[in-house]
């Protein structure tokens, strides 16, 4: 069987690692390769601040809310490893501040100790009035992507940098399935009018005092618009750009001015903190994202295409479960193909 | 009005926060601290400065929880503001966690903290062997900063420093009217209180930057607290031993036991190791004294014995001390008055 997983984000490592090891042993012969163009640290997942949050308001497709939970469950359960800090894993509680009472979110029991507020606590955020705290996990997406290279290059998968122009040119090179996570470019190989990029610009401070996540929401002007405070593993990410249609590359002075503000205002040690970084990435934005099978035709042939991208700025916190289910996908292609017999209880 | 002369022995937490908070609040007076030992050679310095009360046997509870409120308070302030780097003190939100159900399980100071509760289920499933916690929001005072800063700040209100071992507290007088006595372990010698003795504590302090909570066991034995530099890992309870050298042993057991709780931390490199002698005594003496010697007077207020306790408290004890000081001086100044000392 010869898999070619097309991107080396968040989704096409773990979707390739997922699939390796649930068929690698059950197939005669496993042939699995990841085409990318980009690797990390030039990929969208190394710009994320790689806070586990889902969107506030419930996902159009409830199946998300699954691999929402599917993902925190597996990253809980390798925090208490000593891998945990390799993975860039660690635990974080924090603030959600808003400017007026909102309804408790979806996830509020996936996540540990949600609580509203307390006054006295939202008395050290003036500008706020209503707000959340919870325990979540930081995954930080460059250590992250370096663990599952190595895993999956211990698994001998082959890794090629080359920029895919079409499916088609993939197919014609004799591959079985294709996994397609290109995120946010997607769409120079399939139009799809439902993806947009989400544009992104984040600043990294040396700000080793502050141990909490603090997110302010603006549920007028929508997610990432508002200042977010993000402490990661050496760094703290400052950010609230969201650009619907964006796809400049360039780090604007006008975004710098915006995050530095917004975010000293809201913690103002800040202005002790030195800068470390400033990046600009690009949230692959859709309704709803893209998980699904396809059929290319090449001619007489027919290579089977799995599609998972669209994960917006919630591709770290929903990958696993996203990955488990590409799996599943994969594993109905293989039914197909009477190579191999899902067992009766669905996994 | 003659200005009063105050001298305060030790520049510990207590010693620069007493100084400070006299400097602010008694008028007309100069204050001078005057110690063998200044940052980082402190027992302070050594402390993670986390600010959990530790109960003091013979003190009412209430007078424990306003000193604690009151040092929360005031560091809470210093923590929202733009100052807060340069004083050392952030957040920071944690666990402490028990083996078997404590007898008391909402603490006199649970209300004084922020988000105080209980831990869920899903929360203690992390900690096998503990069968409850609490889970809360509370303030870290990292001293080797602190320190230095309250030393800036009793600068800007005049406030001098001498470097010196001081024998007998009747070496301060005539040069000085009032002495305050925050000298700590060191008072067993200073005024003879053998009710003071070390408990040593054992810490290491490691880079471990991923770690963003604090673990504390009930007990207080083992502890995880991470700082805006390093994580301080504890600890010990040694009674009566005044052994400053750190134990290689010890030092493997705590990183033992800390790493029980936090997995992770087995990755963590560059450790340091490092003592105190805390100042243990059954309950903090906070009180005035009029010594009297061949005519001489002298007044003293006394402020020592905090044992572990010492930063938890620090800000409220310094206020009642001013307090007491400004009692001292209005005594002095009052002619009629000074013959009842």
């Amino acid at each position: 069987m010869r898999v070619v997983v097309i991107g080396a984000g968040v989704i096409g490592l773990s979707t390739a690692l997922c699939i390796y090891e649930r068929y690698h042993s059950i197939l005669q012969s496993l042939d699995l390769k990841v085409y990318a163009d980009r690797f990390t640290p030039l990929t969208n997942t190394d710009v994320a601040a790689g806070l586990w949050q889902p969107y506030l308001s419930g996902p159009s497709n409830p199946q998300e809310m699954a691999w929402n939970q599917q993902t925190f469950d597996y990253l809980l359960s390798h925090i208490y490893s000593p891998n945990a800090e390799k993975m860039g894993l660690a635990l974080i509680s924090g603030y959600n501040l808003f400017h007026e009472a909102v309804p408790d979110p979806f996830w509020k029991n996936i996540v540990l100790g949600f609580r509203k507020l307390t006054p006295r606590e939202l008395d050290v955020f003036p500008d706020y009035s209503y707000g959340w705290f919870h325990t979540s996990l930081i995954i930080e997406g460059k250590s992250y992507l370096e663990w599952l290279t190595e895993r999956l290059t211990e698994r001998g998968v082959k890794f090629f940098q080359r920029k895919v122009e079409s499916l088609e040119e993939v197919a014609r090179g004799g591959v079985d399935v294709i996994i397609n996570c290109t995120g946010v470019w997607a769409g120079a190989l399939q139009p799809d009018p439902l993806l947009q990029p989400g544009r992104g610009q984040i600043i990294k401070v040396n700000a080793p005092w502050i141990k909490h996540f603090i997110v302010t929401h603006n549920l007028k002007s929508g997610i990432y618009t508002s200042p977010y405070i993000i402490p990661g593993m050496q760094t703290v990410t400052l950010g609230g750009i969201n650009q619907l249609g964006n796809w400049s590359e360039i780090n604007s002075t006008q975004d710098h001015n915006t995050i530095w503000e917004g975010c000293c205002r809201l913690e103002p040690t800040l202005k002790n903190a030195r800068i470390a970084g400033e990046h600009t990435g690009f949230r692959p934005v859709r309704p709803q994202l893209r998980l699904e099978r396809d059929q290319l035709r090449v001619g007489s042939a027919s290579t089977e295409v799995i599609h998972n991208y669209g994960h917006g700025g919630y591709g770290l916190t929903i990958h696993w479960g996203c990955a488990l289910e590409a799996a599943n996908l994969f594993g109905k292609i293989l039914e197909e193909k009477e190579l191999y017999r899902m067992p009766p209880s669905h996994l | 009005m003659d200005t009063v002369r105050v001298a305060v022995v030790g520049a510990g937490v207590v010693g620069l926060s007493t100084a400070v908070c006299i400097a602010q609040l008694v008028p007309q007076c100069s204050v001078t601290i005057i110690s063998d030992k200044f940052t980082p050679d402190t027992t302070s310095d050594v402390a993670a400065g986390i600010l959990i009360p530790h109960a003091c046997a013979d003190i009412p509870i209430a007078v424990q929880k306003q000193w604690f409120r009151e040092t929360f308070d005031h560091l809470s302030s210093i923590a929202s503001s733009a100052e807060a780097v340069d004083a050392g003190v952030h957040l920071l939100s944690g666990w402490q966690i028990f083996r078997s159900i404590p007898t008391e399980q909402v603490p006199f100071w649970a209300d004084v903290v922020l988000g105080f509760r209980e831990m869920t289920e899903a929360e203690l499933k992390r900690f096998p062997q503990y069968v409850f916690g609490h889970a809360f929001t509370t303030l870290k005072c990292e001293t080797s900063v602190y320190l230095p800063w309250l030393e800036k700040r009793l600068k800007m209100h005049g406030g001098l420093f001498l470097r010196r071992r001081v024998e007998d507290l009747w070496e301060l007088q005539p040069s000085f009217d009032i002495v305050v006595n925050c000298s700590g372990l060191g008072s067993r010698e200073l005024v003879g209180d053998s009710m003071v003795f070390p408990v040593r504590g054992q810490i290491l302090q490691v880079q471990a930057p991923w770690v963003k909570h604090f673990i504390r066991d009930g007990t207080g034995l083992t502890y995880i607290y991470p700082g805006a530099s390093y994580v301080t890992l504890g600890g010990t309870r040694q009674k009566g031993d005044w052994n400053l050298a750190p134990d290689a042993e010890i030092s493997r057991d705590i990183f033992s036991r800390c790493c029980a709780l936090e997995p992770s931390l087995r990755r963590a490199c560059s450790m340091k190791e490092r003592v105190g002698l805390r100042p243990g005594r059954s309950n903090i003496l906070l009180q005035k004294e009029a010594l009297a010697r061949d005519g001489r007077r002298l007044c003293v207020v006394h402020h020592y014995g905090h044992g572990s306790g010492g930063v938890s408290v620090h800000w409220g004890c310094a206020l009642e001390a001013a307090r007491l000081v400004n009692e001292c001086a209005r005594a002095l100044r009052t002619p009629a008055l000074t013959s009842k000392l």
